[in-house]
């Protein structure tokens, strides 16, 4: 982990383990397992269709 | 201040139609616009990308460029680039060239073939090898070789009438493509910094059409490309990826890291707002929307403590290159219209997958320690980085060089001025 001398992160560095750590939190066991997955394809789609329109917001 | 060097992600590089992989592409006329300029070019980027552009190949077939010295002999360089852009890149669809709510008729001199893949909206991919098929008189001479450039803001497919509906238009203000521009840049410095594994697709150049938009959501204004990399999107336009796989961790993790900067890629458009109403719990899309929720996603929804009388959830929305599925050392994060600046992240966010209801994947809560807020340290400031804000900078240049009172010099610098702020910031809190 990249330090300074007086032995604080650097922001940058801390930036990137905090990223790390939320990702290891997602993968954690908030998100049921036993929900049933389901097709959502077309979910999916509506969703892309919008994913290029956030220009407004 | 942005004394780091510059950094290329390596690609892949695509040559040819057939490296998109994608069996769906649709072949299109496309027209060259004769009234475009170049407002931004990325010289260094171009001439990695195509070894045609490189001063030693444009020597071959320039024999002034030969005797030019020093500054005289750059200028020559990126006049003759700049020839080649605007000869492989100034194109409209064949839809807006007749006029339509959205432009006037367009003036043309000439056609190709560009190809539009799935899921493209108002892009499409152009051919350098078949664009030199179209004989014009020019100045300046290059090679003729492979090579692919993406070019969004091209217009709406064959067939399609362009209107101000939302993705009907075709069209980008020039305004626009210039703060997304701006929005990559401090990316790229954040990634170049923080994680280098990332990056953000090369943007070639920035162009200005010619033609104005006419009485859309910013009124009437210039018209504007964003001539890109050609790159590979997921198979099938299918944007998100299973969960639990390597690739939504990427997608994640990106977006956390963003966040550290005060940057997001959620937005009001793409949450979801639950909301419980006696026994019943009601989901809308962006607020507005409701959708057809099944009790499998209920019971998830209340496992996961998400049916408060009203909860928003932010769901990532970061666009990576295909071959992140393979490989995360090649992320490659593409547009920015819809990443803005928060003060502080208020609501649980979770990743988007397509396997799962609602798209729901993962969730981290604000409670959590996991949970990212903007650092001070390092964070943009959102009086200056406010999505309204950086497009109202994007506009204001883009009508200044409309009317000759900046050069692309001076646009550039001023386009860029936010960024070397930052990076002072970070400087002076003893971060590089």
């Amino acid at each position: 982990m990249q330090q300074d001398t007086k032995g604080e992160q650097d922001p940058h560095a801390a930036a990137a383990e905090r990223a790390r750590r939320a990702v290891a939190a997602l993968r954690a066991p908030n998100t049921p397992p036993s929900v049933a997955l389901v097709e959502a394809e077309a979910e999916m789609r509506e969703l892309r269709a919008r994913l290029d329109s956030l220009e407004r917001f | 201040m942005l004394d780091l060097p510059p950094r290329l992600p390596n690609g892949p590089i695509l040559h040819a139609i057939a490296d998109l992989d994608e069996p769906a592409i649709v072949a299109e006329e496309i027209h060259h616009l004769p009234g475009a300029r170049v407002v931004l070019a990325d010289y260094d980027a171009l001439q990695h990308d195509f070894p045609i552009l490189r001063t030693e190949a444009l020597e071959r077939h320039n024999p002034e460029l030969r005797d030019a010295r020093g500054p005289n002999r750059d200028a020559h360089v990126r006049a003759i680039i700049d020839a080649w852009l605007l000869a492989n890149a100034a194109f409209v669809s064949a839809a807006q060239v007749p006029g339509s709510a959205v432009n006037r008729r367009l003036e043309v001199d000439g056609s190709t073939t560009g190809y539009r893949p799935p899921m493209y909206g108002r892009g499409v991919v152009a051919s350098i090898r078949e664009n030199s098929r179209v004989a014009r008189e020019r100045r300046w001479r290059w090679e003729v070789a492979d090579g692919l450039l993406d070019l969004k803001g091209v217009g709406v497919a064959l067939g399609r009438v362009p209107s101000h509906d939302e993705h009907c238009s075709g069209v980008e203000y020039l305004g626009v493509a210039l703060s997304d521009f701006l929005l990559k840049r401090v990316i790229d410095e954040i990634f170049r910094r923080a994680s280098p594994a990332f990056a953000t697709l090369p943007v070639y150049a920035v162009l200005d059409l010619g033609f104005h938009v006419l009485d859309g959501w910013h009124g009437t204004a210039a018209a504007g490309l964003h001539v890109r990399r050609a790159h590979r999107r997921p198979p099938q336009g299918m944007m998100l990826p299973r969960s639990g796989s390597a690739e939504e961790g990427i997608k994640f993790e990106m977006e956390m890291l963003l966040r550290s900067y005060g940057l997001t890629s959620t937005a009001r458009a793409t949450s979801l707002a639950i909301q419980r109403h006696a026994d019943c719990v009601e989901v809308k899309q962006g607020g507005t929307e409701p959708l057809d929720v099944g009790a499998d996603a209920i019971s998830w929804l209340r496992a996961l403590r998400l049916d408060g009388p009203e909860i928003w959830l932010g769901r990532v929305n970061i666009q990576l290159t295909r071959e992140t599925c393979t490989d995360a050392s090649t992320a490659q994060l593409f547009d920015f219209g819809h990443i803005n600046v928060k003060r502080r992240f208020l609501h649980p966010v979770c990743s988007a997958v397509r396997d799962r209801p609602l798209c729901l994947g993962g969730v981290i809560f604000p409670e959590d320690d996991a949970y990212v807020q903007p650092d001070p340290r390092v964070c943009l400031s959102a009086d200056e980085w406010d999505r309204s804000l950086i497009n109202d900078l994007g506009f204001d240049l883009a009508t200044m060089f409309g009317a000759g009172a900046i050069t692309r010099n001076e646009l550039r610098l001023r386009l860029e001025a936010p960024i070397r702020a930052v990076v002072e910031k970070w400087v002076l809190c003893g971060a590089c």
